[in-house]
């Protein structure tokens, strides 16, 4: 049985519940994580001011979050094990730095989902904002490791400065895919922004839909046409199994291989699905 | 007016030749007072201090922690300050930020906690001397002022190509009445034109400047005797060309030869001290056992080490090229920018790592300069903050020093071929506590001429730190917390915990120069210059507590101030 964190009534001000753990709250009573301390705009508060707290996450590690959470920031970040859902929609910054465990959300989810990410699987069934497995500002390396698997759509910036990992988008995404990017793979299924790939080392951003693919920059050289990359096929198969919505017939076909970006070290590569096979 | 007294402690004033004694020290009106002859005379607070170390307050003469470069650094690299240490607000003490260029009010906060009551930022172009006051305004708990760059700036280098020494000794005057710095400093002379010209760096000393057709050697001859000249009370200040290149030991020693015996202090010279081939980085090692002989043997040299350290920091220069070449090298972010006819200034972020040779090779020359020097109080502790490390590190630094076997253990962890390049592992040397004292107050006071500071002589500001000594003799512990902090005779710092958040005097100088010699720097400022020539000067309105610094000639005149307030004013302030 979770515990389950209900929010009496959607919030207008940023409520962070970053202090809200599952490590912590499984060992916690119902009293004890209401004590536990939330920023509501500039003022601290408690769990119990905003959440109708039930049930226990001591048996299974599982932790709700039900109600209007669109302005409920931080959730699950740092998450190091156990279970987080989502019954609803979610802030900015979910599953933020997070190291392992699991996170669902089952509505949208706001911005940077999944910043600077180190382990763990995040998945929004929903929409997800910008800087998606992002870097935050300044910092020399994004995710660098889990997985985050969007249903719907994407913001700009997917992956910026990603470092290892998986992303996979299903729907839409925004502009500037893998910018920055040191490696890691990026999978977006419905059509893109444009710039994909801007300053990227190595690593693979994936269109799995070839006729929305956007033009690649200049700084990108077409290289081959590749019939079903080995790797690209263990990806889509795990995605599949996991029930990711794929286009059809992902699974076969060709893949044309751009390189880039020689701006940078030029080791990294834009493949989109060859629409003529 | 009350009495304060400080009973028992072990003092150490090495200025005045207290070498661990037993004494009282009497404060009066925050500053030292003469022991009392009256037995009679009981002081209205007593702080016992038996059993511990008593110093006066650090002095740091060379950092960086205001002004233009310091802000861009700040905001430059906002994931350093994400997940630093992060300082919080109390009733007291206001909030800020960490990381290797720590926010203003956190500057002031930690420089009062290690014990330290004075600092100099080291490098302020002449337009960003507003800013770097507003920033003084807002770092508390120390005594604090600036050198004013002159190196490259345009005015300074046509009057050495016409052979104009009056109109350059009263520009200089004018310029540090006008900036209301301590002192002269010269960065990279005559390369940062170079670089701002369209790029590159300067030879040699007598390769000429574009433009202007000076050579570095002039520029290094001519500021020097006008500092001088004009009676500064710190000689100037100088980053010599070819910072951080293989092979620049040369040409730091042609700039002290070409001092020709006047007064000068070298700073951060550990980054000026290297041998080997610029285009082989294996060829690198250490020239400071040549350089430090050359120190040793010329008194009119004092110099600072800028020790590094391993870990994040940030590089930040008035040196434009050597941002450029930093930037080169790491591939970090960087910033360059160009004051007008002034200046310039680079930004990189670096990481010193233990196990690259060059590095550990750097941390090892910055120690071998604090070893090699006979005289300790021509050599004094500096971290370049935060180029090297920050100045928290120098509890550290202190340990290395006085522990030969925590350096044997550090130096045994670095790569192997680091003792090849270098006699670190030779040097036995172990500084006594009273070294200590010279190196981190008493002798960086006396080369900054400051008569009050670094010492607890009659009429000293009463800036006194008091040390627990341990029994371990672990010294980076009993360095790195002072048990109580005293700044100004106020108790700012107690029980590991700020008692007061404000105050701290700024520092400056006010040299003579002839007010005729205006209009020539007004005809040629309204000629380049972005601003009016009225707004340029700072005046005393400006300024919050403040001191004159007095000049060390031995006639001192009273000075012209550039905005009118009256010289009288600003003489009775020194």
């Amino acid at each position: 049985m979770p515990i389950v964190l209900t929010l009496r009534q959607p919030t207008q001000i940023p409520l962070e519940v970053d202090f809200v753990r599952v490590e912590t709250v499984r060992t916690q009573s119902t009293d004890e994580v209401k004590a536990t301390p939330v920023q509501y705009g500039n003022k601290q508060l408690t769990v119990g001011e905003f959440f109708d707290v039930t049930g226990s996450a001591a048996d299974d590690s599982h932790l709700v979050f039900a109600g209007d959470c669109s302005r409920v920031k931080l959730i699950g970040a740092g998450l190091t094990a156990g279970r987080i859902t989502v019954d609803g929609s979610a802030g900015m910054h979910v599953g933020a730095e997070m190291k392992g465990g699991e996170l669902e959300v089952r509505g949208n989810a706001g911005d940077w989902v999944g910043a600077e990410m180190k382990g763990g699987r995040i998945r929004v069934l929903g929409n997800a904002g910008h800087c998606l497995g992002a870097v935050y500002r300044g910092g020399r390396r994004g995710m660098t490791g889990g997985e985050i698997l969007v249903h719907g759509d994407a913001g700009n910036e997917i992956g910026h400065t990603l470092r290892r990992g998986l992303i996979a988008i299903g729907g839409k995404s925004g502009d500037a895919p893998g910018f920055n990017m040191l490696a890691g793979t990026i999978l977006l299924g419905g059509a893109p922004g444009i710039r994909p790939g801007a300053g990227m080392k190595r690593g693979s951003i994936v269109f799995l839909d070839g006729a929305s693919a956007p033009p690649m920059l200049p700084t990108f050289r077409r290289s081959n046409l590749y019939s079903g990359p080995f790797f690209l096929s263990l990806y889509l198969k795990y995605l599949q199994d996991a029930g990711f919505p794929l286009p059809p017939d992902s699974l076969t076909g060709s893949y044309l291989r751009y390189r880039g970006d020689f701006l940078e070290l030029g080791r990294g590569e834009i493949l989109i699905r060859d629409v003529a096979c | 007016m009350s009495l304060f007294k400080i009973a028992g402690g072990t003092v150490y004033d090495p200025r005045n030749g207290v070498d661990g004694v037993v004494k009282d020290l009497w404060i009066e009106d925050g500053r030292i007072l003469a022991t009392p002859t009256d037995p009679s005379v009981r002081a209205d607070r007593v702080l016992d201090a038996t059993g511990l170390v008593v110093m006066p307050g650090g002095v740091d003469m060379h950092c960086h922690i205001a002004g233009p470069k310091v802000n861009v650094a700040r905001k430059m690299m906002p994931e350093a300050k994400r997940n630093a240490e992060k300082v919080v607000r109390t009733p007291l003490t206001r909030s800020g930020t960490m990381g290797s260029v720590p926010s203003t009010f956190a500057t002031g906060y930690k420089y009062a906690g290690l014990g330290y009551t004075t600092a100099f930022d080291a490098a302020i172009p002449p337009l960003g001397a507003r800013h770097a006051i507003e920033e003084f305004h807002d770092t508390p708990l120390i005594d604090k002022g600036f050198f004013v760059l002159v190196g490259n700036n345009h005015y300074v280098l046509e009057q050495i190509r016409d052979s104009e020494p009056e109109r350059l000794r009263n520009y200089i005057g004018w310029l540090v009445n006008s900036t209301k710095a301590l002192a002269t400093k010269v960065v990279n002379p005559g390369g940062v034109e170079v670089w701002k010209s369209g790029g590159g760096n300067a030879g040699g000393l007598d390769s000429p400047i574009a433009h202007f057709g000076v050579t570095p050697r002039q520029i290094i001859t001519n500021v020097a005797q006008t500092a001088m000249d004009l009676g500064l009370p710190h000689p100037m200040h100088i980053h010599c060309n070819n910072l951080g290149v293989p092979g620049n030991w040369t040409t730091t020693l042609d700039t002290m030869k070409a001092l020709e015996g006047r007064p000068a202090h070298v700073t951060h010279i550990q980054f000026h001290s290297y041998g080997g081939d610029p285009d082989n980085q294996a060829t690198f090692h250490s020239k400071v056992t040549e350089l430090a002989e050359y120190v040793n043997s010329h008194p009119n040299i004092t110099v600072d080490v800028g020790q590094v350290l391993f870990g994040e920091t940030t590089s930040m220069t008035g040196d434009g090229p050597l941002g450029y070449f930093l930037h080169k090298i790491y591939g970090r972010k960087w910033f360059s920018s160009d004051t007008e006819m002034e200046a310039g200034c680079g930004i990189v972020p670096i990481t010193y790592k233990d196990k690259s040779r060059v590095h550990a090779l750097q941390w090892a020359i910055g120690l071998e300069w604090y070893l090699l020097m006979q005289d300790p109080w021509r050599v004094a502790m500096s971290t370049d903050h935060p180029n090297g490390g920050s100045f928290l590190a120098y509890p550290e630094i202190i340990a290395l020093l006085m522990d030969r076997q925590k350096r044997e253990e550090a130096l045994n962890r670095l790569p192997p071929a680091v003792r090849e390049g270098c006699v670190l592992g030779d040097l036995t040397r172990e500084y006594t506590l009273n070294e200590i004292a010279i190196i981190t107050r008493a002798a960086p006071a006396r080369m900054l001429g400051l008569p009050n500071k670094g010492h607890l002589g009659a009429g000293a500001d009463a800036d006194i730190t008091i040390y627990t000594p341990n029994d371990e003799r672990d010294w980076q512990r009993m360095f790195e917390l002072p048990r109580i902090v005293i700044q100004r005779g106020r108790v700012v710092f107690e029980e590991a915990e700020l008692r007061a958040a404000e105050g701290g005097v700024f520092l400056h100088a006010a040299p003579a120069y002839d007010p005729a010699s205006v209009d020539h720097i007004k005809d040629w400022f309204e000629k380049y210059y972005t601003i009016q020539f009225a707004n340029y000067p700072i005046d005393d309105t400006y300024l919050d507590e403040h001191e004159v610094v007095p000049g060390n000639l031995s006639v001192d005149k009273p000075a012209e101030s550039p905005t009118g307030s009256s010289a009288a004013e600003q003489v009775a302030q020194g």
